[in-house]
């Protein structure tokens, strides 16, 4: 008992040792050492400040800039005091504010946190929006968050807010009159800082923007008054800048702001949320932070450890940790040949809206895409998507203005025949539309591969195809002038589109055959999994199908089994009585089963849907929905591209590289090299197959025999390749909206898609004109898609440019255009 | 509830008084360090004051249950805190690079801290019914009991609560007479595992950086160690008289990393300077001696145990956690008993206060 005493006073002893080395250690350090480390912490407190890094450069094959970043000065404010007294940071902000405004950059001092304005002398809410109903939602929580009265008007507001602020003084009349005699713009800009500012109060390291990508002189006169405003710093950060404007936004995509909802998302990835741009669209958002492909434009920022006084004045630097760059991304696109394409697609559209092509003016002729593959790599040359818009107006300030916001973002509420375009769309990978004849080498290539025609076959046309009961669709030949093509080959087909021709081979291939081969090439969801066919693409696709069994069934499925499963047998005491919904698990099974086509006994059984009429219903429907999914009639409409069929410019682009290479079905792919920071090779891209079709030689001859004389005299695009220099093979296309699209402004979609040169393929093309009228229409973008990648034609007799000076001045251009 | 009047009777006020104290400053402080004074969200102070509220209630009713009978349970604590940390390495989610939190969005805790005190529980009964620990069998049984825990939250990784395992057991067994030769021998192999560990790769880097920089607190003043040379700025800016509460400038300027959980004591030592940093520590001086006296009158080796390995941890918590913050210690995420903001340590610590005060208030009558 008495040596545990023992053990109990040396344990009492520890603790009392460790107590007094607390004590004595903590004299040590705020008595002995106290007024040295008040010092430090009052006049050398040490703060961390993030200097963003330069996004990384995006360029084309040949290392032109696409997209690339340039140093901007920002008047910021940071290290802020957490009690800030008005008397002191006041006059700060509004001698910086005056030093901005006299120097012209007025416009563009950060005013986002107080939407009041004066307009016509009157106070006025003020906001980004044209919705009245957002307005009103934004309105209040403004005032919510900043504990303004709901009553108030934006007059009562801004006095609230200035009296708030101490901005306001009595005169001896006791008439409140502005202090530091400011003016109302002054006033307004003050207080949206002081707002600013407190929505920081818990991140007081963090920088604070008082007027972003202002002029040299801006920035010079801000300097050269820095020690009288505390606080205040000139910053030399990134913007992104896009040399080209809007040549390459379908693909290029844009920047913008963190939102709300990404915010939390953001963060955990360490991103500044008020101060960092993310990509939004296209690449810029594909290769913003990509773990999966391991590229990243964004790289690493930096940290200055500096040394502030108590003022937040920064009195020194400690450390520095420099920004790493983001990755250089090298494009597989050739600008010149973007160039090309964009401009030929604006110029064909503005020609089709006037009736200089085509004849009859089709105004609403506004939309379309162009793309362009390499046949031998699935690289993409060239994409463009119109209207497209201008990269760069995002890139200041990662928002725009409300009017250009009308513009980007129309309203298309209203617009119910889908006539307003929309520039943010990608027409290039994400516009399904009907592709019409284009279509036909499909069912060509699948008939000859089948053994169903030969290279030689001769199929008589009549005129009205009479080979399946109940189907009376015609060629266009007599559709028009009540003419037939006569007898007909596979390539003579092609050349004349006829109808007739792929009806019979439409016919004799039956649905699974035709559904195989549009499967095969990319064209058609897939049988089992019902997913739409991936071309491989890194920016967002979507992609469409042919009208096949699987589309024909997926698009009618809900309404089926509504009017003939759940409408008939719920509550039907005849059939059971059952009462299963929809969403239910009966409800998937049999779903599932009518997709299938494959009547399931003992699932049903399991499900105790054991009543027998209601299983010889349910089979019975299962037999019909195949056999309406599988008609004749369908396969026929889709080998002429019609029906339910819809695809992307980007699949019919990437179909014909697959036809014209014998075969090989490359991923499609738009970035070839992608650059450490230090301008070593991070990755390269190699080319990859996704499937080998192995197309037999003579076949593929005979189609792009075919396709070869659509160029040619009697062909449908002959007027544009009259007397080309190179050989080319192509297909034209136009497939009406609607019997009645005229009526409400619409007219056919007008597709080409074309190879060159024909003897030995090297790009493919697919080009689309909304409400174009006929295929034919659009064929000269293709043609100036040619004429830049084999450099004839307009562009033989270019000279070689010196593209760095050159882009040199495009850079300082934009810089211009956004002072 | 009915509260036994004798047991109320017995309690040690001055502990209480102190816990009350101390989770007082605790509140104020973390306000402070989250600005609420600012306009920062009060959502730490309230959270916290909730989880003291909750954590009286979880005391009351232990004080209520004599700690023989809890003890009764050792076994069941034991297995179902060691199923919990197998749990949490499988289900559980990461928190600063350590998989210790279990629970459904804001429901949980850390399987850890139960184990802690199951632990505890389990040595005190052992011991107790141990004639002498010094022989292979009982210290062999005592070592597995006290392994098995850590072995897991070595996986996590969690390094800091292995540390106040380790000590908090070795607390224990020292008390209860652990032979001379063996503590000497213990050190001996500790100092040759520690060097074992550290050329063997078992830490994490940033582990090693940490202890690294403890040593040399200059070599990387912007790096590893920059906590430590903040926090100490903080706390000696504050000197005698301090700066006031709320007028931290290291505090308020957002300068000290983890101001509300793991250096709350250099928010609290830079406002509140030298003189509140000693009535801080003599209110865990009052409550750890005031154990102390209760451990050696218990009335059975049972309690007197169960107290040594509580008062041994927070003891420990409280030399780690003041003393990483002036430099005596190497910096690790152990919070300050009381004060620091987080639930679930909030509760095991009155937890195992009200453990001890029913130790107290069951010994039988002593004589000052």
């Amino acid at each position: 008992m008495k040596k545990r005493d023992v053990r109990i006073v040396a344990f009492t002893s520890a603790v009392i040792f460790i107590f007094v080395l607390l004590v004595s250690r903590l004299f040590y350090i705020q008595i002995v050492n106290g007024d040295e480390m008040r010092s430090i912490a009052e006049d050398k407190g040490e703060k961390p400040i993030v200097e963003l890094a330069p996004r990384g450069d995006i360029l084309d094959r040949n290392g032109k800039k696409i997209a690339t970043s340039t140093q901007t000065f920002n008047i910021v404010i940071s290290n802020l005091d957490s009690k800030i007294k008005n008397d002191e940071i006041n006059p700060v902000l509004l001698e910086t504010i005056r030093i901005i405004n006299k120097n012209n950059d007025g416009k563009k001092i950060n005013t986002q946190s107080l939407p009041i304005a004066v307009e016509n002398n009157q106070f006025i809410f003020y906001f980004k929006i044209k919705s009245e109903r957002i307005k009103k939602i934004w309105e209040k929580s403004f005032k919510e968050r900043n504990k303004i009265e709901e009553s108030f008007t934006a007059k009562d507001s801004f006095y609230y807010l200035a009296e708030k602020y101490e901005l306001l003084s009595k005169d001896s009349s006791g008439k409140k009159t502005l202090r530091y005699n400011m003016n109302i713009d002054e006033a307004l800009k003050v207080i949206a800082l002081r707002l600013s500012i407190k929505e920081q109060a818990y991140s007081q390291y963090k920088t604070i923007y008082i007027a972003k990508n202002v002029n040299r002189k801006t920035a010079f006169a801000v300097q050269s008054k820095i020690l009288e405003l505390p606080g205040i710093q000139c910053e030399v950060a990134p913007m992104r800048v896009y040399p080209y404007g809007n040549v390459g936004s379908a693909f290029i995509g844009h920047l913008g702001r963190i939102s709300d909802e990404e915010s939390q998302t953001y963060n955990s990835l360490g991103y500044d949320i008020n101060r960092e741009l993310i990509g939004k669209l296209g690449l810029e958002k594909v290769l913003e932070n990509n773990k999966e492909l391991n590229i990243s434009l964004r790289g690493e920022p930096g940290v200055r450890y500096v040394r502030v006084n108590k003022f937040g004045k920064v009195i020194g630097e400690n450390a520095t940790l420099d920004p790493i760059p983001g990755d250089t991304v090298i494009t597989t696109i050739n600008m010149d040949v973007q160039l090309a394409a964009e401009k030929a697609m604006a110029e064909t559209l503005a020609k089709i809206r006037s009736g200089e092509i085509g004849g009859k003016p089709l105004k609403n002729a506004n939309a379309g895409a162009a793309i362009a593959i390499d046949v031998n790599t699935g690289e993409v040359i060239a994409m463009v998507s119109y209207p497209g818009f201008d990269p760069n107006i995002f890139a200041e300030t990662g928002s725009i203005t409300p009017e250009m916001s009308n513009i980007i973002y129309p309203d298309v509420s209203q617009d119910k025949a889908n006539l307003i375009p929309l520039p943010t769309l990608n027409y290039a990978t994400m516009g399904q539309g009907p592709p019409g004849s284009t279509f036909k080498p499909l069912t060509a290539i699948a008939g000859l591969e089948e053994g169903v025609i030969t290279p030689s076959t001769i199929i008589y046309d009549y005129g009205v195809y009479r080979g399946v009961n109940g189907f009376n669709g015609a060629c266009w030949v007599w559709n028009e002038r009540h003419q037939t093509h006569g007898p007909t080959d596979v390539a003579k087909a092609l050349q004349v589109s006829c109808n007739y021709f792929f009806f019979e081979v439409g016919k004799r291939l039956g649905s699974e055959k035709f559904q195989k081969w549009a499967v095969k090439f990319g064209l058609a969801r897939d049988p089992i999994t019902g997913e739409s066919p991936k071309s491989g693409i890194e920016i967002e696709e979507r992609a469409g199908s042919a009208s096949t069994a699987t589309k024909y069934k997926r698009t009618r499925i809900n309404s089926v089994m509504r009017e003939r499963i759940l409408n008939v047998i719920i509550g039907n005491v005849k059939y059971g009585g059952y009462t299963f919904t929809e969403g239910s698990e009966e409800y998937i099974a049999i779903k599932n089963m009518m997709l299938e086509g494959r009547f399931d006994k003992q699932k049903l059984n399991e499900l105790n849907i054991t009543n027998e009429r209601t299983q010889k219903k349910i089979e019975l429907e299962i037999n019909r929905f195949n056999s309406e999914a599988k008609s004749i009639g369908e396969v026929l409409n889709a080998s002429i591209g019609q029906g339910a069929t819809e695809l992307t410019p980007l699949q019919l682009a990437n179909y014909i590289a697959t036809l014209v290479n014998g075969g090989n079905r490359y991923k499609v792919h738009l970035i070839k090299q992608v650059l450490n920071p230090d301008g070593t090779v991070k990755k390269d891209i190699q080319p990859e197959i996704l499937d080998k079709l192995a197309l037999k030689e003579q076949n593929v001859k005979a189609v792009i025999e075919g396709m070869a004389k659509v160029t040619s005299e009697g062909g449908t695009a002959a007027w544009v390749f009259r007397n080309y220099e190179i050989l080319t093979g192509g297909k034209t296309g136009s497939a009406e909206v609607s019997k009645f699209q005229e009526s409400y402004g619409r007219s056919a979609y007008g597709w080409y898609v074309g190879f060159a040169p024909l003897d030995k393929p090297q790009i493919a093309v697919a080009v689309v004109g909304y409400n174009a009228g006929h295929g034919n229409s659009v064929a000269p973008v293709a043609k100036a898609i040619y004429d830049a990648y084999f450099k004839v034609g307009a562009y033989k007799e270019q000279k070689v440019q010196d593209d760095s000076l050159n882009q040199q001045n495009q850079v300082n251009k934009i810089q211009n255009n956004n002072r | 509830m009915i509260l036994d009047k004798k047991i109320f009777k017995n309690l040690d006020y001055s502990i209480i008084i102190s816990i009350f104290l101390l989770v007082f400053i605790g509140l104020l402080t973390i306000s402070s360090a989250t600005r609420v004074y600012l306009g920062g969200t009060p959502r730490y102070v309230i959270s916290q004051a909730v989880w003291f509220l909750v954590s009286i209630c979880v005391g009351v009713v232990i004080l209520n249950i004599d700690y023989n009978s809890i003890g009764g349970y050792y076994k069941i604590l034991y297995i179902s805190s060691i199923i919990l940390l197998i749990l949490v390495l499988l289900i559980g989610s990461e928190r600063n690079g350590a998989k210790a939190w279990l629970g459904i969005g804001p429901f949980g805790g850390q399987p850890s801290e139960l184990a802690k005190i199951a632990t505890i529980i389990t040595i005190s009964k052992l011991l107790e019914d141990m004639e002498n620990i010094n022989n292979l069998k009982n210290l062999g049984k005592l070592a597995f009991v006290a392994i098995l825990p850590m072995a897991l939250i070595q996986l996590q990784p969690d390094l800091g609560t292995n540390l106040i395992f380790a000590v908090t057991i070795f607390g224990m067994l020292f008390t209860a007479g652990l032979d001379k030769r063996i503590i000497y021998g213990g050190i001996v192999s500790l100092a040759t595992s520690v060097i074992a560990v550290w050329e063997l790769g078992i830490l994490k880097s940033y582990q090693k950086d940490r202890i690294l920089v403890f040593f040399r607190p200059e070599l990387d003043r912007l790096g590893s160690g920059y906590n430590a040379y903040v926090a100490k700025t903080a706390i000696g800016s504050g000197k005698f008289f301090g700066m006031g509460l709320f007028n931290g400038i290291q505090s308020s300027g957002n300068f000290i990393p983890e101001s509300h959980t793991d250096f709350i004591f250099c928010v609290f030592a830079e406002e509140w300077g030298f003189l509140g940093a000693v009535v801080l520590l003599v209110l865990f001086l009052n409550i750890i001696l005031k154990s102390i006296n209760i451990a050696s009158t218990s009335k059975d080796k049972f309690g007197k145990y169960l107290t040594i390995g509580i008062i041994t941890m927070i003891t420990f918590q409280v030399l780690q956690n003041i003393g990483m913050d002036i430099g005596l210690m190497p910096i690790t995420g152990i919070p300050l008993p009381f004060i620091s903001y987080g639930g679930s340590s909030l509760l095991t610590t009155v937890v195992s206060i009200s453990l001890i005060l029913n130790v107290g208030a069951r010994r039988k009558k002593i004589n000052f």
